[in-house]
């Protein structure tokens, strides 16, 4: 095995083997401190604004990092109950960690007013997203205040601690250390609180979330081996249920799910059809492989079916060598060990890149989108007239331009666009903002739907407009939007509606190549004036041809006026 | 050295990120980096690895490696 499949392995092994301690409900600090990972951690520097002694919490969170796989220099304010924010170079992540009992003489609504000034001047200095977390007062009414006065700056998130709180009680509290150690923060507390910034909420910032789930079925989804009890000998237990419960819940909020499974196809689908238990399993399935193949062969075909990353997905087996297989074979797949369903459920809980901050809309529609995808691909390769098949999915494009409410999805499109992002400059949601209003930039949002489905969000340009030149710093559309020949109308359209009818002669559009990004250079390649040059490509805006684009189509454009000059 | 005391330079040694194993006497007077931040984590963990709880009064007394062991011994007892 060559030293890259081996670190994949060691990587996946070390964890499944610390497993049962990270996802326990009752956590030992001194069997935490003796993790000593021996792959190595990426690491990210977060910078703590703090009137409350965050140092606890810091020493705890180490061990949960370097399980996620990071390694974070944490750099604490002094303490300072006006919160001076300064900018402060080459952070990761910004985290307040706030004594709110401390500011007595301001009601609930002027603290998160005030409070929320303090972020966004920070959010003046910097684009790197900020956290803050209430250390002392847990109280409902002053969160839920301080998450509505910070709605509108972008990339700002509350850390529940409240939720912690309540699952521990009173067992939250040590009042041993509130005199001499100035907290009265448990253990528990201190380290069930770190759990949640190690595993969860540090790696939601940075890194991408899991999107699929791949599933093995023997002693995974229930007790036993098929192939060897029989359909009516495995074994499904009230722990498997609420097992299932918990994959569906995920299902609906737009985590896919796949089976791969070494077993005969014909004993899955009998198991699907017979067995009562596992009979809506199914629904939640976008794809099963029951054969005798490697999983990682199986995994990488999944990925190209669902049409995402292998380092999307979260491969769950209760056998230690099918982990180390995959990750030995599919750099960046994440791995959970199946020791027990308990164990399966805690671990998708707790699993870094599991949790979200935020859910859009394309996530809810990400399932359905992707299974009448197939459909539509399986229709058009049997229709006699491709064209005419297009023309009878009666697709809509709808255009809109700087929508706050847009701009997560459009950050998350940046962030995760892989196949036609021309800059791969990942623009986050506060830079966007940033440029809309410092530059007068342009956010376009491009959704599409047909009969079939709603894709929602789908594409993304982000323009501005200099001495009659107009920089396209980010396209990037979906993959799920790609093989309609949509690609001129959704970009020339962005244009359109950002520019009205003054459309500057020259469009520049940043280009760096990436090792996935071929459809975009092919793009660019037919449009480019003067071909793709090293950094970018100049198109000029030419109304007789862009004329045949906007009027020759079946596509519907909604929300977008196209006139000539 | 028992396994008791062993097993608390060993933590000592991960808390502190020194080797404390060669110090015949760990006294928070003699260990710079045994700061009160140091000295609750060392503590926490200390509950963890034996599985004990100490009271205030027993807390404000273990600021040395003998103290520390005898706490954990008259506990286990």
């Amino acid at each position: 095995m060559d030293d890259d499949r081996a670190f994949g392995a060691t990587y996946a092994l070390d964890r499944a083997h610390m497993q049962q301690v990270f996802y326990a409900d009752q956590l030992n600090r001194a069997t935490l401190l003796r993790f000593q990972p021996k792959y190595a951690r990426k690491l990210r520097k977060v910078f703590v604004y703090r009137n409350y002694p965050f140092e606890y919490i810091a020493v705890s969170i180490r061990p949960f990092l370097a399980y996620a796989g990071y390694q974070a220099d944490f750099i604490l304010s002094e303490y300072d109950d006006s919160l001076q924010v300064r900018e402060v170079a080459d952070v990761d992540a910004f985290l307040f960690a706030i004594d709110f009992s401390r500011y007595q003489y301001m009601n609930d609504q002027e603290l998160a007013d005030w409070f929320a000034a303090r972020i966004d001047a920070l959010r003046s200095a910097t684009s790197a997203p900020i956290l803050f977390l209430d250390m002392t007062v847990f109280s409902n009414s002053l969160d839920q205040a301080i998450s509505r006065a910070t709605a509108l700056i972008p990339d700002v998130y509350f850390c529940d601690v409240h939720e912690i709180k309540n699952q521990l009680d009173e067992k939250f509290f040590d009042e041993r250390g509130a005199e001499s150690a100035a907290t009265n923060w448990s253990n528990q507390a201190m380290l069930h609180v770190a759990r949640r910034i190690g595993l969860s909420w540090l790696p939601a910032l940075f890194e991408n979330n899991v999107k699929a789930i791949v599933l093995d079925l023997d002693n995974t989804l229930y007790e036993g081996v098929l192939g060897e009890d029989g359909l009516d000998g495995v074994k499904v237990t009230s722990h498997h249920i609420e097992l299932y419960a918990m994959l569906t819940a995920l299902h609906q909020k737009g985590m896919l799910f796949v089976v791969v499974s070494k077993n005969a196809r014909e004993d899955v689908e009998a198991l699907f059809r017979q067995r009562r238990e596992l009979r809506d399993l199914p629904k939640i399935l976008s794809k099963i492989f029951a054969n005798w193949e490697p999983k990682s062969v199986n995994i990488a075909h999944a990925a190209d079916a669902l049409r995402i990353d292998v380092k999307a997905m979260l491969f769950v087996d209760d056998n230690p060598s099918e982990l180390a297989e995959v990750t030995a074979n599919l750099s960046g797949v994440r791995t959970l060990l199946a020791t027990s369903p308990e164990i399966t459920m805690r671990g998708l809980a707790f699993e870094p890149g599991m949790f979200r901050f935020t859910h859009s809309r394309e996530d809810t529609l990400r399932a359905a989108d992707l299974s009448l995808a197939e459909t539509r691909e399986t229709e058009m390769n049997k229709a006699t007239d491709p064209m005419a098949y297009l023309q009878s999915l009666q697709i809509e494009l709808e255009y809109h331009c700087n929508q706050h409410e847009e701009l997560s999805r459009l950050a998350e499109l940046a962030r995760k666009t892989n196949q036609f992002n021309m800059s791969l400059a990942r623009t986050s949601e506060s830079e966007i903002l940033q440029s809309i209003r410092d530059e007068s930039a342009h956010a376009v949002s491009i959704s599409l739907r047909d009969r079939l489905s709603d894709s929602g969000i789908v594409g993304f340009v982000l323009g501005v407009e200099r001495d009659s030149v107009l920089f396209l710093r980010e396209v990037a559309i979906s993959c799920r939007a790609l093989g309609r020949d949509l690609e001129d109308l959704m970009i020339f359209g962005a244009i359109v509606k950002m520019c009205g009818g003054s459309v500057p002669p020259t469009i520049e559009i940043p280009w760096t190549p990436g090792p996935r990004n071929e459809p975009a250079l092919r793009w660019l390649q037919r449009w480019a004036s003067n071909g793709v040059g090293e950094s970018y490509a100049s198109i000029a805006w030419d109304e007789d041809l862009l004329d045949e684009v906007f009027t020759n189509t079946f596509v519907t454009l909604n929300d977008l006026v196209w006139t000539r000059r | 050295m028992n396994q008791v005391e062993q097993r608390v330079r060993d933590l000592m040694g991960i808390v502190f990120r020194r080797d404390v194993s060669e110090i015949e006497h760990v006294d928070r007077e003699n260990i710079s980096e045994w700061d009160s931040f140091k000295h609750v984590e060392l503590i926490f963990a200390i509950e963890d690895e034996f599985d004990v709880s100490f009271s205030q009064d027993i807390l404000g007394r273990l600021h040395n490696i003998d103290d520390i062991c005898a706490a954990i011994e008259s506990h286990r007892s």
